[in-house]
């Protein structure tokens, strides 16, 4: 079957079968040394994995549903999505979404204009099952034909075809983890109609009614936060240990007195970190603390569970982990008494605590909420460090995280930062709100189950590692050591598996690092280098 | 009598239905933030698309909203579909023939009552006759770009296969009868002539509460399908016409932060009683948001 | 759950065939997921890692984060990568019978 030709009438049917094979050579061609053809496929899915797993899709598993015993169970869950879908729709269940979603779901045109912008779609060669409107037309029909009364007047006459059943839902489960929720649909929808929110809202039915999240999102994500302060499973007496340690091997190693602070009642800044940081990108962390200090700031961390960890993973499938972790955060805020909350290097939370939660913060618990781009500008502008930037005198690119960028306007403080500090500074293009998704979004930088580890780096992943290319096209090869400054640790978490799987490092010299880090690198009173590419 | 029974129940009807639809969107619960950048409404930073949540310590500053910029933006995105030119520009000829053709029938649908109030206020033929022959030209561009448009769409829908197997029946249906309106206007307008003056003076005797005298069969036509389609306008996507005001500042461009006013709602708003039905929700119609969103740590 | 077969038993492992029950491992099993990564002999440095690994999990409930682990063994990350062909993360826990990190990591 060729890329296009999928009917909406195929999502309905044969259960068992998968709907679409995906073919290497169907994608968006990469530049040399990367063809296709030298590189190889992705790992399919096992004979055991087939059995146990739902994979009637595409042949990857991202979310992993058990197969049912039997035809009474997926009907259980069949009548359990229509329930789902009646809540969605209803005041009382729903009323933090249900604006946009009517909108988008009665304003669409049908016209395909969202297409063309989907990074996923572009690089899978246009495959029809990633077209953003597919999913969500899908979805249109079954509301209007099972969830409401008065439904439009055509729908009633079911012309346009829908099936409730099995394959139905368990495909749509599956599709709605592979949309990263970028919104450059949205951006393009001359109507306005946002497919990404439609994603979103899907998942949001499939976690709330049915109980079905992704593991890595759900039981290991906001669970686990909400039960020992982080999904990376650090309780508050191993976070400050590791933090104790970094210090003393960062002041080992830079000659510096770095000294993290805690719990520090009344101080101007809470500094909300993604935990993530702390374990794999220290440096990060690091570089705060590096830079907080030399500034004279009056910052703090908490050690109170989950202050220590700014993720969300609520904004990517469930309102009800979502409000619970975020007015978390705000109350341990409060409780210290500072005077504003810098949200750390990462993309969503800052999405989440800026602008999603900010209607729910209310009284005391509107705290001022600042982005660490503007915070690490006018740290860096005020004249309080000195920088010299010929120490970042190698090629930089930079990547914007869609949550920052595209979905807070956040687009000048981290460039301003760059322009000054790393003379070799160059835009990838498109950029800045324009900018295409790392292809980790959406919290799918998380999924790492079976195989999907090779969607992510050769279709949500693929026009990124493009422009990643492009940016560096006048340096080619691993001679000259390049720096992707993507300041969000999904997206560092994404980079790492596409650099890893490209072997990237080894043939281009690409390495992937956070902003604060390019900042110290800079700084005149370090007499090594900061940024150590990688080795240690 | 019939002419304005039936005109003025129908137009009446429709009006009463869109507002009911505006009204039903606009009284929806306030939502939680989901904005999206560029927003036009800020002043210099619209160049690169940026927000006030750059700005440092932004909670301290005055807000300052361009009202200019989202009008230009709206503007350009209406007279001249900016969105579907710059994203879509395979199908921005079509969708610009049929849109201008609506946007001419709407100057025909300003002038002609315009008219009709001139005649029947009695002023010289000159002025009526120049401005019904305006109201033609009008009415022709806008028949003949309209029915090119919806008719080849349709088309267009029917052979692209990036369309085809996304076209739903709704939009081939508003369409095929966008198509009917203007087709049958464009055919009242070659087969009977002085198409201002018929309109201008119909509506000149609507006014007056005359009666009407037999008219042509196919302004009859003309007039029968588009009331037709005016009662459907409403409840179809088409309402888009309007509730696009929605899409855009209602959502896509709402990035207002928390202020006493939305306070109050979402404090009632946080009062309200979720029933999901899966165990971590620990929602079971008992308990409100708020009282979920303070729920203790959970441990186990 | 996904089941694997490991020095004669078959054990629940997770979907990239982490143990996912920790209290089972012994080191017959070490040596069987080595030798999956074709890795035929543990030397003593294999097991300065590993048991660095289980002795940080058993007390904090977590991986050890890798700058950690470089400074406690003396090893630098080529090092891990020569005994461990996937690295640290991927293999080393693996081995050690740890359940896979979660989270941003």
């Amino acid at each position: 079957m060729k890329n296009n030709e999928l009917r909406f009438r195929e999502f309905f049917e044969n259960a068992d079968s998968q709907l679409v094979k995906i073919e290497i050579n169907h994608l968006i061609p990469l530049p040399s040394p990367y063809d296709k053809s030298q590189v190889s496929a992705w790992r399919e899915l096992d004979t055991d994995q087939r059995r146990r797993l739902v994979c009637n899709l595409d042949g990857f598993i991202a979310a992993g549903l058990p197969v049912p015993q039997n035809a009474a169970e997926e009907q259980k869950y069949i009548d359990q999505f229509v329930k789902g879908l009646k809540k969605l729709l209803s005041r009382e269940s729903n009323w933090t979404f249900l604006q946009p979603l009517l909108l988008s779901l009665d304003f669409c045109v049908k016209c395909q204009t969202c297409c063309d912008s989907c990074h996923i779609y572009l690089a899978s060669g246009r495959n029809a099952l990633y077209r953003p409107a597919f999913r969500s037309e899908i979805f249109r029909r079954l509301v209007n034909k099972y969830a409401r009364k008065s439904s439009s007047l055509l729908s009633r006459f079911g012309v346009d075809e829908i099936k409730l059943n099995w394959a139905t839902i368990s495909r749509l489960y599956e599709l709605s983890y592979r949309c990263n929720l970028c919104r450059r649909c949205a951006q393009a929808c001359p109507m306005g109609v946002d497919n990404a929110l439609i994603t979103r809202e899907l998942r949001k039915l499939f976690s709330q009614e049915l109980g079905w999240a992704p593991q890595e999102l759900h039981e290991k994500g906001t669970q686990l936060q909400l039960k020992v302060g982080s999904p990376t499973g650090m309780k508050p007496k191993v976070v400050k240990d590791n933090l104790d340690f970094l210090d003393k091997d960062f002041s080992e190693v830079t000659g510096l007195n770095i000294a993290t602070p805690w719990d520090k009642s009344g101080a101007d800044v809470l500094l909300l970190p993604g935990a993530g940081d702390i374990l794999s990108f220290p440096e990060s962390i690091m570089a705060f603390s590096i830079l907080c200090n030399a500034a004279g700031i009056n910052w703090t961390l908490s050690s109170e569970a989950p202050g220590y960890d700014g993720v969300n993973y609520g904004l990517f499938y469930d309102d009800i982990q979502f409000v619970k972790i975020a007015l978390q955060h705000a109350r341990i805020a409060k409780k210290l008494g500072v005077k504003k909350i810098v949200m750390g290097e990462c993309g969503h939370q800052h999405k989440a605590m800026m602008a999603v939660a900010d209607r729910i913060l209310t009284g005391e618990l509107n705290i001022p909420r600042e982005s660490s781009m503007t915070f690490l500008e006018n740290l860096v502008f005020s004249g309080r460090i000195k920088f010299d930037p010929d120490r970042n005198n190698f090629p930089v690119t930079l990547h914007d995280p869609c949550n920052i960028v595209r979905n807070l306007g956040i687009v000048e403080p981290q460039r301003r930062i760059l322009r000054y500090l790393c003379p070799q500074f160059r835009e990838m293009n498109p950029h800045g709100v324009d900018n295409y998704c790392c292809g980790g979004g959406g919290g799918l930088s998380l999924l790492a189950g079976a195989n999907f580890i090779g969607w992510k780096v050769n279709i949500s992943g693929g026009l990124k590692f493009k422009q990643i290319l492009a940016a560096f096209s006048d340096c080619p090869g691993s001679g000259v050591k390049k720096y992707l400054c993507a300041p969000c640790l999904n997206c560092k978490l994404q980079f790492r598996d596409l650099l890893e799987y490209y072997d990237a490092k080894e043939k281009s010299g690409i390495y992937c690092g956070g902003l604060a880090e390019l900042i110290v690198n800079a700084m005149v009173d370090l007499k090594n280098p900061f940024i150590t590419w990688g080795e240690y | 009598m019939l002419w304005h029974i039936t005109i003025f129940s129908i137009s009446g009807l429709a009006l009463v239905i869109l507002l009911y639809r505006v009204i039903s969107i606009a009284r929806l619960p306030v939502h939680l933030r989901w904005e999206l950048a560029p927003a036009p409404h800020e002043k210099s930073r619209w160049k690169y698309g940026g927000s006030y949540l750059e700005e440092q310590e932004w909670w301290n500053k005055p807000r300052r909203k361009s009202l200019l910029q989202p009008l230009k933006y709206m503007a350009v995105e209406i007279l001249f579909l900016r969105g579907v030119w710059k994203n879509n520009r395979n199908l921005w000829p079509f969708s610009l023939s049929l849109h201008g053709g609506i946007y001419l029938t709407g100057g025909m649908l300003f002038l002609s009552p315009i008219n009709a109030f001139l005649i029947v206020a009695g002023l010289p033929a000159e002025i009526t006759d120049t401005l019904a022959e305006i109201i033609s030209y009008v009415a022709v561009i806008g028949f003949l770009a309209g029915s090119a448009g919806a008719i080849s769409l349709v088309f267009k829908r029917l052979v692209d296969p990036d369309l085809k197997p996304f076209s739903t029946a709704g939009t081939f249906f508003n369409l095929l009868l966008l198509a009917m309106v203007f087709v049958s206007g464009a055919v009242c307008w070659f087969y009977q002539g002085e198409f201002g003056d018929l309109l201008s003076l119909f509506l000149s005797k609507l006014i007056t509460l005359e009666a009407i005298r037999v008219m042509p069969l196919t302004f009859i036509l003309y007039v029968a399908i588009s009331l037709l389609f005016l009662l459907y306008l409403p409840v179809s996507s088409m309402a888009h016409f309007v509730i696009k005001y929605f899409l855009y500042h209602a959502v896509r461009w709402n990035d207002e932060p928390l202020n006493a006013r939305m306070e109050s709602k979402l404090r009632n708003l946080l009062a309200e009683k979720p029933h999901w039905s899966a165990a971590h929700t620990g929602t079971d119609g008992q308990k409100t948001w708020g009282e979920i969103g303070n729920g203790v740590r959970d441990e186990e | 759950m996904a089941q694997m077969e490991l020095a004669g038993r078959m054990l629940e492992v997770d979907e990239n065939g982490f143990l996912q029950e920790p209290e089972k491992w012994t080191e017959e099993i070490a040596r069987a997921y080595a030798a999956k990564e074709g890795v035929t002999e543990l030397t003593p440095d294999h097991w300065t890692a590993i048991n660095y690994l289980r002795k940080y999990y058993q007390e904090n409930g977590i991986c050890p984060m890798v700058r950690r682990l470089v400074k406690e063994t003396g090893f630098n990350l080529k090092k891990l990568y020569d005994l461990f062909p996937n690295g640290p993360a991927h293999s080393a826990c693996k081995w050690a019978g740890i359940p896979k990190p979660t989270g941003c990591v």
